[in-house]
């Protein structure tokens, strides 16, 4: 078991989550208990700082990405495609649509392994009443295999375009350096092709398992637009609350901010907390889905939007279709050859800022640089989704929460322990990725 | 049959790429069937501490005290202690900082106010402070590798990786060389066995995976300045992955070779080693406050 501290004082409870398992990264948890009712709920990560925008300055724009995909393992293409946007758009240089196309097809990759491993191996076990997949992996064989199966393929997908299945190097400013030969393109798309069987099933499973009952109606969402297609790498930035905004304006509308009295820095659009991520997309696209994703929505009955956070599970797994489908339609109607490279503009005399922002596994990432005119990065801002999704997990702890003590208030220690992490997976955090947390100690006034 | 082997995987500060790398390993099962998975808080609720562990893995870099503890009790709780990936075996990324001034770095990102509380140290390869077994190296690390070492072990046999630079498998797989074509490729310094993935994709050695212990650095520099590469440039190329054990082989060939004494600050070499001495003595570094 985690450790999981805890004192007693009258009324009040105190639950300290030392280490929350099955995230990506290191973060703990205090929950405050006053009256049966959450006085308050602090998130932290404890992951060290590595100071990423600092250690970018006085690099030259070709090596930036190199080091900016080491931010996170499970998104390191993300990353790779966020940086090398925004270089592009500080250098003045204008991908082909062959690049485009191939960074999209890099992105599907690791969306299809980064949802399917953290549905299956992160949230499942907990419907299930499992410590793990691994434990899971005797009574569920089926499930283990195909989610391995679903990962591997994206693994494959990764591989073919970016040289690798992490920290991709093959994609860079202005295009990539090789692009693989058409059979090994038509190998992998008979296994995406092989997999869909597998990914209709995951819909299946994850729409079947019972969610809580609960919704915290204030959400509000961020995801991207670009009018035709599900949100991916381009549009401008809109929420469920009919604000809009172009990426280069983003300083206009969000902040990162602190938050009572903690020192963590927490992002918030006009002062107000909201949510990014797989679900805030549905909610926010669900028009733009494919008719067979569509098809499988009517199917299960499901209801989009919602803002009953745990149907994030959901969404991802819906995602998984949507872009398994896409990577088979782009594959099947493209033939790649390797291209020259497009090269980088540069005005004497003059600062070039640029800012990538695409959509990730978890949400929105922002990659903001500004370049010399020689080349070196002298600035650099960003923006990762966990750090932006952690305000609003801390309110959804403390609503939820208290559905749950009013509810059952019989409820022991672990069973509301076990609680808060399924929701805390189901917002699906990278702790690795949010550079900008702090260690918060949390002490009772 | 014997009992199983107690494994343990976990991570300090670090980007957890290669943790998921075993996590997204095709042979995870069969591997899982083979030992006796004690401990991985990435994958698992469970997680049993404090006791005897045969094999820990562990990914990561020390940047701070609590990175060290947790490093130190990881080395105390096994028999043998793995670095996988070049944050652990090499301060990869993250160690960049030693070469630059922390402040400016650190308030590039941070607010003097909130630095006070993050307790940042200079950012050291696991080795730097307890006694590492075996080494995978790479970032990520080589998933191969890591195989190979799972089979070895589990067959009692030791595990090793001949010492080969980067350019011994380029030549083996007839590709032509990327430093003959003006591509400042980190080839002739780096530790091979990668089966030379960038090269073969037209994207020079970026150095990920170490110093090859061999190298002749002199010969490297000078070759590149030849080739019109400025000394800033490859200064800021050494420095990425693996700049702490770099400059550290570096600053000992040096004094090998009794050089210390003529420094020179146009020299490539004493570029990019300038603060070894004072900033990269192993364990003794002052921001560590001894040991």
């Amino acid at each position: 078991m985690h450790p999981v501290g805890e004192e007693t004082k009258m009324s009040e409870k105190k639950i300290t989550l030392n280490h929350i398992t099955k995230v990506e990264g290191h973060a703990e948890v205090d929950i405050a208990i006053e009256d049966g009712k959450v006085k308050h709920a602090h998130v932290h990560s404890y992951e060290g700082a590595r100071y990423f925008e600092g250690l970018i300055k006085g690099r030259k724009w070709d090596e930036v990405t190199l080091i900016t995909s080491r931010i996170c393992g499970i998104c390191s293409c993300g990353h790779t495609v966020a940086s090398i946007k925004a270089i592009e758009h500080a250098c003045n240089i204008t991908p082909s649509h062959q690049t485009l196309l191939l960074r999209e097809l890099l992105t599907i990759g690791e969306r299809i392994r980064s949802h399917a491993s953290h549905i299956y191996f992160f949230c499942l076990p907990d419907y299930l009443g499992f410590e793990s997949a691994i434990a899971m992996a005797k009574d569920y064989n089926q499930e283990v295999k195909d989610c391995l199966e679903i990962v591997r393929v994206g693994n494959e997908l990764v591989k073919l375009i970016g040289g690798r299945d992490m920290h991709p190097f093959v994609p860079v400013p202005g295009g990539l350096t090789k692009v693989e030969s058409p059979e090994r393109f038509a190998e992998v798309l008979a296994e995406l092709k092989a997999i869909l069987p597998l990914v209709n099933k995951t819909i299946d499973l994850f729409a079947s398992l019972k969610v809580p009952d609960y919704e915290r109606k204030e959400t509000m969402y961020l995801a991207l637009d670009n009018h035709h297609s599900f949100p991916l790498h381009t549009g401008e930035l809109v929420t469920n609350t009919g604000l809009r905004f172009k990426p280069e304006q983003y300083k206009e509308f969000l902040e990162e901010h602190f938050h009572k009295g903690s020192t963590a820095k927490f992002a918030a659009i006009q002062g107000k907390e909201y949510s990014t991520g797989a679900l805030a997309r549905v909610n926010i696209a669900s028009d733009k889905l494919s008719p067979s994703v569509q098809e499988k929505i009517k199917e299960h009955k499901l209801e989009f939007p919602t803002t009953n956070l745990f149907m994030q599970n959901v969404a991802q797994a819906l995602e998984i279709l949507q872009w398994l489908e896409r990577a088979i339609t782009i594959i099947e109607n493209n033939t790649f050859a390797d291209e020259e490279q497009h090269k980088v503009n540069l005005e004497k005399g003059k600062e070039h800022r640029g800012v990538g922002v695409i959509e990730v596994p978890r949400g929105i990432l922002f990659h903001d640089y500004t370049f010399n005119d020689e080349g070196f990065l002298v600035e650099a801002n960003i923006i990762t989704p966990t750090v932006q999704n952690l305000a609003e997990v801390e309110k959804d702890i403390t609503t939820y929460l208290n559905t749950v003590l009013e509810q059952e208030p019989e409820k022991n220690k672990d069973e509301l322990v076990l609680e808060v992490e399924k929701l805390i997976r189901a917002f699906d955090p990278c702790f690795s990725c949010s550079t900008h947390f702090l260690k918060v100690n949390w002490k009772e006034k | 049959m014997s009992e199983k082997l107690k494994v343990g995987i976990f991570g300090i500060t670090g980007c957890m790429g290669c943790q998921l790398n075993i996590l997204y390993q095709k042979e995870l099962l069969q591997i899982l069937d083979a030992i006796d998975l004690r401990a991985f808080p990435v994958g698992k609720e469970v997680n049993l501490e404090n006791e005897e562990f045969d094999i820990i893995f562990l990914e990561g870099v020390v940047v701070n005290r609590r990175d060290l503890e947790d490093l130190q009790r990881y080395r105390k709780m096994t028999k043998k202690l793995v670095a996988i990936g070049a944050c652990a075996t090499d301060g990869c990324v993250p160690a960049i900082k030693n070469f630059m001034n922390n402040k400016n770095v650190e308030r590039s990102v941070y607010k003097e106010s909130e630095l006070e509380s993050m307790h940042s140290l200079d950012p050291r390869p696991i080795d730097d402070f307890v006694k590492v077994d075996h080494y995978i190296y790479g970032c990520p690390m080589d998933k191969m590798e890591f195989l190979q070492f799972m089979k070895q072990t589990l067959l009692g046999k030791e595990f090793k990786v001949a010492a080969k630079p980067i350019c011994y498998e380029c030549n083996l797989r007839e590709r032509g060389c990327l430093l003959e074509q003006g591509i400042e490729c980190m080839g002739p310094v780096t530790f091979g066995n990668c089966s030379v993935m960038c090269p073969l994709k037209n994207y020079p050695c970026v150095g990920c995976r170490g110093p090859y212990p061999d190298a002749n650095f002199e010969a490297y520099f000078s070759m590149l300045e030849d080739k019109g590469v400025d000394k800033e440039t490859i200064a800021r190329h050494m420095n990425r992955f693996a700049g702490v054990k770099f400059a550290r082989l570096i600053q000992k060939e040096k004094e090998g070779k009794g050089e210390e004494e003529k420094e020179d600050e146009n020299s490539c070499m004493d570029l990019f080693c300038h603060v070894a001495k004072d900033r990269l003595k192993k364990g003794d570094a002052s921001c560590w406050g001894g040991n």
